[in-house]
């Protein structure tokens, strides 16, 4: 049992604007050292979720804490073990990236190392000529990099960041995603909202699933992962007869030909193989399931 | 303090080219109009201009008129003229509506997401709108010396130099008190053009309402609300001090609208 304070906890948090409720009586423990995927259609409440978190919006009710430390009440201590990268980084368009960098990092409590600071820049693609260009000159992935560059700078315990790779090339997607992997080592956590399910199914260690405001999926991504079926696809040298009847209710038939058997299976695939005992098996295919099609169905409706 | 310090110097730089011109054109009118009060004081035209003003003006504005037609009336144009003083006011509009850009920008979420106390964007827009219009009026001023240094007329008959320093200060205090009343503006709003346009509509009619005042009796009680009520150059062109009264007005009404500004920025969603 996990002792250590979480990296970020919430109770009962709940925003509203006006009539709507943008999160709802939300109850969340992230451990630290994780990397946590927050997980939502668009306007589920992922980014204000991070908002309150960071302070940037009140709660109308229930409370936050990062790392110990109250969102509301010690706000300056909580946000001085964060680094943010938003999902549509504001920096002022005429300044440089060189500028803003420095502007964020003198504002930041936390020291940021030069030798740190020159290794993510290298790692981010940025030359410095890039660096010296105004950012209205920036394209949006370059803008996004310098976002992703502002919120490691610091070397903070915990990141909080908003569809991080939306927009970034392919390449800048594994520097990203390696930039994460060495953060993580240092035992750095990760809060990390996406839409994109291969990412965060990369990724991350456990999974928040948030729809219209509520909480309806937390656990870890291999668990969630187990909770899709295996498709299987079994195909015979010659014909053979169907499927026996006795099958236990995991497995699930899809489709039956005399060649060609296509199965949903739950859990074990024991029985599948007992059953094929004598069979003229010429190709076995079984897909791993994916985090997406359990996601999916919490997108849509708790399942 | 050390945060809002480094927002100063970035709010600084941001707006040091704008300040720059922005100075450097007044003060350069000053020294014109200087020059061009000395070259009206030769060619004896005020005691002419004022001969020309009809009666019911002269009833109208007292002598308060006539006091613009001498050398230091002309040279207290810059102080005072609607257009100057428009732009001045558009000056400390856009130094109190930073907050609200910096939210409708993102960059306030960016600052904010730091271990920045809120109160610190707020004592950067303070310091920023005592700062950028003292600095523009101490340019104001260092081109009427220049003026007077260049063209003015001889010692004896010369404004005093303290009548440019109450004019500046005059001016200041004004543009204080709506900078303070335009950061309340501006830390309320999420859009920088809807803070703008009601700090900038709002400073304009109530010039309108001072203007009018002067000429329209009824009027005069609402004339107290404008902080242009409490600024008289004319009245200090004609020797008469800068009164204590109205400058608390002015001064006291920036510094509680500042006070107003922390509480409403403090509370609002980003």
């Amino acid at each position: 049992m996990a002792t250590t304070t979480p990296a970020v906890f919430t109770s009962g948090l709940t925003k509203r604007f006006g009539r709507l409720v943008a999160v709802k009586a939300l109850d969340l423990a992230v451990e630290q050292g994780q990397v946590f995927g927050f997980l939502g259609l668009n306007g589920a409440g992922k980014t204000t979720t991070i908002r309150l978190l960071l302070n940037l919006l009140r709660p109308s009710a229930g409370r936050a804490e990062v790392l110990g430390h109250d969102c509301q009440a010690d706000g300056i201590a909580a946000r001085a073990l964060a680094g943010y990268m938003p999902g549509e980084p504001g920096f002022y368009r005429d300044m440089t990236g060189r500028q803003a960098l420095g502007v964020l990092a003198r504002l930041s409590a936390r020291k940021v190392r030069e030798a740190w600071q020159r290794e993510l820049l290298e790692r981010l693609a940025f030359r410095d000529a890039d660096l010296d260009r105004r950012i209205r000159e920036y394209s949006s992935g370059m803008r996004r990099k310098l976002a992703i560059a502002s919120a490691f700078q610091g070397e903070a315990p915990l990141l909080l960041l908003d569809e991080p790779t939306e927009g970034l090339d392919p390449l800048m997607q594994e520097a990203f995603y390696a930039l994460l992997a060495d953060v993580r080592r240092r035992g750095a956590t990760v809060f990390l909202s996406s839409h994109v399910l291969s990412e965060v199914d990369r990724v991350c260690d456990r999974i928040g699933v948030l729809r219209t405001g509520e909480l309806v999926l937390e656990a870890p991504v291999d668990e969630v992962r187990r909770m899709a079926p295996q498709h299987v696809r079994i195909v015979f040298g010659s014909a053979v007869a169907p499927p026996p009847a006795g099958w236990p209710a995991s497995v699930e038939i899809v489709s039956v030909t005399p060649t060609e058997w296509r199965l949903r299976v739950r859990g074990s695939l024991g029985p599948v193989v007992q059953s094929m005992g004598g069979l003229p098996v010429a190709d076995l295919d079984v897909r791993e399931p994916r985090l997406e099609d359990v996601v999916i169905q919490y997108y849509r409706e708790a399942p | 303090m050390r945060a809002a310090g480094v927002l100063v110097r970035h709010s600084m730089g941001r707006m040091k080219t704008a300040l720059a011109v922005m100075a450097g054109a007044l003060a350069l009118f000053q020294v014109l109009l200087a020059m061009a009060a000395a070259e009206l004081q030769r060619q004896g035209t005020f005691e002419q201009l004022a001969s020309l003003v009809p009666a019911f003006v002269r009833e109208l504005f007292g002598t308060a008129l006539l006091s613009m037609m001498s050398f230091s009336g002309i040279m207290a144009l810059g102080y005072y003229h609607v257009a100057i003083v428009a732009v001045l006011v558009g000056l400390v509009v856009a130094v109190a509506t930073e907050p609200a850009a910096e939210v409708e920008a993102g960059f306030a979420d960016l600052v904010l997401a730091q271990a920045v106390p809120r109160e610190a964007v707020v004592a950067r827009s303070a310091v920023m709108l005592a700062l950028c219009p003292a600095l523009v009026i101490a340019a104001m001023s260092a081109g009427t010396f220049a003026g007077l240094w260049l063209a003015g007329p001889a010692a004896g008959s010369a404004p005093p130099p303290r009548l440019v320093w109450k004019l500046a200060a005059g001016l200041w205090a004004v543009l204080a008190c709506w900078g303070g009343v335009s950061l309340v503006i501006g830390t309320a709003s999420r859009r920088r053009a809807v803070a703008a346009g009601v700090a900038g509509g709002s400073a304009a009619a109530l010039m309108l309402v001072d203007y009018l005042s002067r000429v329209w009796k009824p009027i005069r009680p609402i004339a107290r609300l404008s902080p242009f009520h409490y600024y008289n150059p004319l009245d200090l062109v004609m020797g008469k001090p800068l009164p204590p009264g109205d400058l608390g007005i002015l001064l006291g009404t920036a510094a509680a609208a500042i006070a107003l500004a922390f509480v409403v920025f403090r509370r609002r969603d980003i």
